[in-house]
């Protein structure tokens, strides 16, 4: 259970708040709302429908943090048609900028903000849905010939003793691909400076083996 | 290498694992489908490798990048030279040379995680490795 943006409380801390107000009841004879919200560090009008419910008993979890959550948009008067709407959208169009979204809800007379889009799709769903880059392969890879080829790579591969397999590539490195970034000095602004070669700039290939012989542990150029 | 690939540095760099021991003769050498390794220049290298040396050379299929551990080895690479470069200051001027000391500390469990990434092993519950 969860209120919007708050984490619900687990239920150690409902037996603290439990049992201090069974403290507090005990010395006062009463708890009020003012001092349950100090103690359970709830909001005033959390802690009397809490203590409605805690005097018919011990306080159910439906109860609690939660119970009262209206749900994405509806302060908005987002209806359900206007999530469906704001979610085929995004079917449509993964890609879509906030500012369409915003527009089409100016369009059926709802009026709100590009972050309001933003807080929409970190809430509707179990994922929070940010702009993330997409994974990228060519269509060729699941290419009928190919997926042959691959088919028949994993045979060979099964039928031999893996730890003779070595395996070679080349990688071009550039000497800015290694370097760490630097911090910039927080008083003066300046970007210290790295000293490089002449030739940080050229591309490097570095060649690379990878095998189980226990002997080469040494690089050669 | 300072300069661009081509097939002769391949080959170069073929013979000079197996003057090193890196490659011996009953390996299975696996590289990917680049035309330096295998085509123009080094049409026959396979062959020659294989008559020669007693090693074969294949081909992984194409766009199957992930079955090469090598891609791990410098992704790793790159990782160290970072940190190494990071904890001892901005000042190392010579990269080939911490290429080499970073490649120097790979180790065989590196290797044995690397095949394993790549589907090469599984591990049982008992810590037994299989093809």
């Amino acid at each position: 259970m969860q209120r919007s943006g708050v984490t619900a409380f687990d239920d150690a801390k409902w037996a603290e708040i439990i049992e201090q107000y069974d403290r507090i009841c005990t010395d006062h004879s009463e708890c009020s709302e003012r001092t349950l919200a100090k103690v359970a560090r709830i909001s005033k009008s959390s802690a009397s429908i809490d203590i409605k419910y805690y005097k018919d008993g011990p306080l159910p979890s439906s109860c609690r943090q939660g119970h009262r959550r209206k749900g994405v948009g509806t302060m908005k008067g987002l209806g359900m048609n206007d999530h469906f709407m704001i979610y085929q959208m995004y079917l449509d169009n993964p890609a879509r900028p906030r500012q369409q979204y915003v527009e089409a809800l100016a369009a059926r007379g709802i009026n709100i903000s590009e972050m309001f889009v933003t807080r929409w799709f970190h809430n509707i769903g179990p994922f929070k849905a940010n702009l993330r880059l997409t994974s990228k392969f060519p269509p060729a890879k699941f290419s009928l010939m190919n997926q042959q080829l691959l088919a028949e790579y994993l045979q060979f591969v099964a039928c031999v003793y893996v730890r003779r397999l070595v395996f070679a590539d080349e990688k071009p490195f550039k000497g800015i691909d290694i370097c760490p970034r630097v911090r910039r000095n927080p008083f003066t602004g300046e970007t210290p400076h790295l000293r490089t070669s002449a030739n940080a700039k050229n591309r490097y290939n570095v060649l690379a083996m990878i095998t189980f012989n226990q002997s080469i542990r040494s690089s050669f150029e | 290498m300072e300069e661009t690939g081509d097939a002769i540095l391949f080959q170069l760099f073929v013979t000079e694992a197996i003057a090193h021991g890196a490659l011996r003769r009953g390996d299975i050498s696996v590289v990917d489908n680049c035309t330096i390794h295998l085509a123009g220049e080094n049409e026959g290298f396979a062959d020659e490798l294989l008559v020669r040396c007693g090693i074969l050379m294949i081909t992984l299929p194409p766009y199957y990048a992930e079955l090469n551990p090598t891609e791990l080895v410098f992704q790793t690479l790159v990782t160290r030279m970072r940190a190494t470069r990071a904890r001892l200051g901005c000042n190392e001027t010579d990269l080939l040379m911490s290429v080499n000391s970073t490649l120097a500390d790979f180790t065989l469990q590196d290797s044995s995680s690397f095949y394993s990434h790549c589907g090469y092993f599984y591990t049982n519950e008992n810590g037994i490795q299989y093809n």
